[in-house]
């Protein structure tokens, strides 16, 4: 009755491992983790056009990119063009947005003025 | 009438045709410090006392979204918390909740640095809360009518207000990485708070006196960007 119930159990324990075994590992294909989709795009778009829940994959690529031969410098100019990006975007206000900004730095100078001379 | 719809529709596109271009978030935590005043709680010898961690440091969070060249959109929120025992040794708690919806402009003077003026107005809370422990008649005769003591039944109750105020900011961001930044601000934050308005169970009841209007603010945070 023992031996009945454990059967299926034999049948995998036996199975299981000559199946693992016979796997020729040698026909699996390493994927470049440089030339992943996600670095693509980020190489292609920039990397705040990688999609959020795309982040973990493209944080898992990069470590495994880091470790390749160029890797560490591909990423490093992925960083720097972001950066260039960004600063060339907003090195200078756009339409309305000067006007906000300095509505701001008018009313918090005007609060520190009155604030200082109100302690004098 | 008939003409608006189209010149709203024309005027949609022209302002969020940015929001797919340059999409950017950013989740901050970080502190800050201000000098309110507590007289309320200060002068009360029946609370835990007071001190500068308690009164004077903030504690927050925040998320925020580009929508157009150089703006953004988002909620900051800081926390002014204190909990101890009060001297009958029951446990108390304070929480002063600062929520600010802004609007932040900015604009970089160098690669990896940032200025940025930050608007907007407030909708802040504060509770506190009591977990008193106490007899209740009812409980009192039927425990007694078995032959038992008083046995204290524990109530936590808290008393909570709303009040609007106003904060605006200068501040400096230093890009580590294209996605991590770390962010110092000075400006100030202007409250109208009531102490005639809390609500305790249902019931308007008087809170404890604060004075938080015209209050100078310091915060520093680290950003997350993506």
């Amino acid at each position: 009755m023992v031996a009945r119930q454990l059967f299926p159990l034999i049948i995998v324990l036996i199975y299981w491992p000559s199946m693992s075994w016979g796997q020729d590992s040698t026909h699996v294909e390493e994927i470049d983790p440089c030339q992943h989709e996600v670095i693509v795009l980020a190489q292609k778009e920039g990397l705040r056009h990688v999609p959020v829940k795309k982040i973990p994959v493209f944080v898992w690529q990069s470590v495994k990119c880091r470790k390749t031969q160029n890797g560490k410098q591909m990423l490093k100019a992925l960083e720097k063009k972001q950066l260039d990006k960004d600063y060339e975007r907003t090195k200078s206000f756009h339409g309305w947005t000067i006007t906000c900004a300095s509505t701001t730095a008018l009313v918090v100078t005007m609060f520190y003025l009155e604030y200082i001379f109100r302690q004098k | 009438m008939k003409l608006q719809r189209p010149f709203l529709i024309i005027i949609f596109f022209l302002v969020f045709q940015n929001l797919h271009a340059q999409p950017k978030w950013m989740v901050n935590v970080g502190g800050g410090f201000y000098e309110p005043t507590l007289t309320g709680f200060d002068s009360n010898t029946e609370m835990p006392k007071t001190d500068f961690m308690t009164s004077n440091v903030l504690y927050g969070f925040g998320l925020s979204y580009e929508f157009f060249h150089n703006a953004r959109v988002g909620l900051l929120n800081n926390y002014s918390w204190h909990s101890g025992s009060t001297i009958l040794g029951t446990d108390f708690s304070r929480t002063i909740a600062y929520r600010a919806i802004v609007l932040e402009t900015y604009f970089m003077f160098f690669r990896r640095f940032e200025m940025n003026f930050t608007l907007g107005p407030m909708i802040n809370g504060g509770t506190i809360r009591l977990d008193a422990s106490g007899t209740v008649n009812e409980w009192d005769t039927l425990l007694s009518s078995f032959g038992n003591n008083s046995i204290g039944i524990p109530s936590s109750e808290k008393m909570t207000t709303t009040w609007f105020g106003f904060t605006s900011m200068i501040g400096l961001r230093f890009y580590v990485f294209s996605w991590l930044a770390l962010d110092v601000r000075s400006g100030f934050m202007n409250n109208w708070y009531d102490e005639k308005k809390w609500k305790f169970q249902g019931e308007t009841v008087t809170g404890p006196k604060l004075k938080l209007d015209e209050l100078p603010l310091f915060t520093f945070r680290l950003f997350l960007t993506w």
